[in-house]
């Protein structure tokens, strides 16, 4: 039962093992900045040919088993990404609705967190575009998003909120009737409800069609 | 530490399903895809991977080769595969590519070789690989409760069996056995993935 080569590494594991040093401050704006800049050129193959190309030069001893399972995950990999890419080049997003979200008036934290969203519509389907900056950072918990009606009562739940990306508008569920967008900052309690926690709120300047 | 009260277990099982929580939703997200996801994984990860490149080079190597493995993991997302193992140890697995590539380019750089040993590429990978292991393991049994970890530690550093482990710290045999439990699947998962980059299965 009991792993011997684990055990063998837990033995050898030294203090300096566990040293932690971090990386400078500024290297995470050089991250997002390259990973924003092949985004915006639209680079669609994912790094394994990097990895495989320079595997080819390391003599490695599985350089050959190495090889041949990047050309197969390289193949793979990009049939993967090719569909959403293929949706999102198309120019048949329209925007419907834009606001920015505030952390105004709620839960305050060490650095402000701000956001915009976007409502967009795209081949008859309403999405939600958020991005939200200083997220919080609570082990433990996750972000969540909302749409919330004008009188704070109603609310719909989009789910977790993974990133900056576009969340789909539930069936029924309109930006009119639920113009708030809100995203609370939530246990992992299995609560279902609004933790009360609320990171960043705006309003989508949307009139209410039904009203 | 040796606990001897009983409601210590219960704060530590919330405290355990927490870390638990953001590791698997960090690896769960990642898998999905995303841009949040890599800033998530950055926060996490970066002073691990950062560490473990300090290893071997300079801190401005280090830097750069940080750079290039979280890069290098958002171009490849698409082949991160949650179920097989944690971001944390995919992650190490692909800066161990990007520390190689750093110490060929400073050695091929005459005049700049402030870098670590330069030793045949084959000793200097073996070594990575036991490097990249200590500090996988050594964060797995970090991200675990003190409780979770004593257990572990015991069981088999100190080679303890659980019902001794149990009666030490008055802890239910069950207990005993589902800390240790999580602790070897934490271990298990940092591992894993970070293999999965070499072998390729």
């Amino acid at each position: 039962m009991v792993d011997e080569h684990l055990v063998a590494i837990m033995r050898a594991v030294e203090d300096n093992d566990r040293l932690r040093e971090m990386p400078p401050a500024d290297l995470w704006s050089a991250i997002e900045a390259e990973v924003r800049a092949e985004s915006a050129a639209g680079r669609t193959e994912p790094d394994v040919e990097t990895v495989g190309t320079r595997a080819i030069v390391v003599p490695l001893r599985r350089q050959r088993r190495l090889v041949t399972f990047v050309g197969a995950l390289a193949v793979a990999a990009a049939a993967a990404i090719a569909i959403p890419l293929a949706v999102s080049s198309r120019n048949e997003v329209t925007v419907l609705a834009a606001a920015p979200l505030s952390n105004e008036g709620l839960a305050s934290f060490d650095a402000t967190p701000t956001g915009s969203a976007r409502l967009v519509s795209s081949h008859g389907n309403e999405f939600l575009e958020v991005s939200v900056q200083n997220v919080p950072d609570r082990a433990g918990d996750h972000l969540e998003l909302w749409l919330i009606d004008t009188q704070v009562k109603g609310m719909v739940s989009l789910g977790p909120y993974t990133g900056n990306h576009r969340y789909a508008l539930p069936t029924g569920v309109s930006a009119e009737r639920f113009p708030i967008v809100d995203v609370s900052l939530e246990p992992a309690d299995g609560v279902p409800t609004h933790s009360g926690v609320s990171v960043v709120r705006g309003t989508l300047p949307v009139s209410d069609r039904s009203a | 530490m040796v606990a001897s009260t009983r409601g210590f277990g219960g704060e530590a099982d919330d405290a355990d399903a927490k870390v638990d929580d953001v590791d698997r939703r960090i690896d769960i997200a990642f898998a999905a895809g995303g841009d949040g996801v890599l800033k998530d994984a950055y926060e996490r990860y970066s002073s691990l991977v950062f560490s473990f490149c300090r290893r071997s080079l300079t801190a401005d190597l280090a830097a750069d080769a940080t750079q290039e493995t979280f890069v290098s993991a958002w171009r490849s997302r698409s082949t991160y595969d949650d179920t097989k193992g944690s971001v944390a140890g995919w992650l190490v697995g692909i800066a161990r590519f990007k520390i190689i590539e750093q110490l060929r380019k400073a050695g091929r750089d005459s005049g700049v070789v402030e870098v670590a040993a330069q030793r045949p590429d084959h000793l200097q990978d073996g070594r990575l690989e036991q490097v990249a292991d200590r500090m996988l393991v050594a964060e797995a049994l970090n991200q675990l409760p003190d409780r979770v970890r004593s257990v572990v530690e015991m069981a088999f550093l100190e080679d303890l069996t659980h019902a001794e482990i149990a009666e030490r710290c008055s802890l239910p045999l069950g207990t005993v056995k589902s800390d240790v439990r999580r602790g070897v699947e934490r271990m298990r998962r940092h591992l894993e993935s970070r293999s999965g980059v070499n072998h390729g299965s």
